[in-house]
């Protein structure tokens, strides 16, 4: 079974602990400065300490590497431009066998020629397009994924040619269609 | 549109990603401040 936290979701949680290591340190200087017992708040500061090794310990040992590729944040709230329609499924059919197959497999499942000798292989984007906003998934095909094999097809394909694949991706993962 | 469809998904890709990214350390940091704010019990 797989640990249930990624290695960047555990790197998040740490950032969120140090941050409360930092207000606790300063709730109890503020609270030291007053007269007061800073015990307790220096108590949590170093639990949170404890929990931050473990974060890091877990990120870097049992922890699944998923990494995102950077979208500008503007980027995953686009839409997709064309409609959910046959013809627009059927045209982002074309486009995706005749692009993109080589490496991501004729029905998108990662297992195209081509994957094999990628590192990273390509994923399953049945399994990913649907985990991902539209946006996002428009930006990668038109940028490419840095440090991976993925290319930029912005000059190559149109913005409805990508749109359109993922109208056919996004059928494919609902398996609206076999292929 | 969801709220969850404008994050990167975490290892099961649901609801509970969030939860433990986001949720747990912020469940922690309240519970240390208000265990920390406790008054100590008086002697009898």
């Amino acid at each position: 079974m797989q640990f249930p936290i990624t290695r960047q979701g555990l790197q998040d949680i740490a950032q969120f602990l140090v941050a409360g290591i930092v207000i606790f340190g300063l709730l109890a200087f503020v609270t030291r400065q007053r007269g007061g017992s800073p015990r307790r708040y220096l108590q949590s500061a170093g639990m949170l300490a404890g929990l931050t090794v473990v974060s890091y310990a877990l990120a870097f040992t049992v922890a699944p590497n998923i990494p995102t590729p950077p979208v500008p944040f503007t980027a995953r709230f686009q839409s997709n431009a064309v409609p959910d329609t046959t013809g627009s499924i059927d045209a982002g059919r074309r486009t995706f066998q005749e692009n993109c197959v080589i490496c991501h497999g004729p029905r998108a499942l990662g297992d195209g020629p081509q994957a094999f000798t990628l590192n990273p292989k390509p994923f399953n984007l049945q399994v990913h397009v649907p985990l991902h906003p539209t946006g996002e998934v428009f930006y990668w095909i038109g940028n490419g994924v840095a440090n991976t094999g993925m290319p930029a097809w912005r000059d190559k394909l149109s913005d409805e040619q990508r749109w359109q694949i993922i109208r056919y991706l996004d059928a494919l993962a609902a398996k609206r269609i076999d292929q | 549109m969801s709220f969850h469809a404008v994050v990167a998904h975490g290892a099961t890709g649901t609801w509970l990603d969030e939860f433990i990214e986001l949720g747990l350390p912020l469940i922690i940091l309240v519970g240390l401040y208000f265990w920390s704010n406790r008054k100590p019990k008086a002697k009898q």
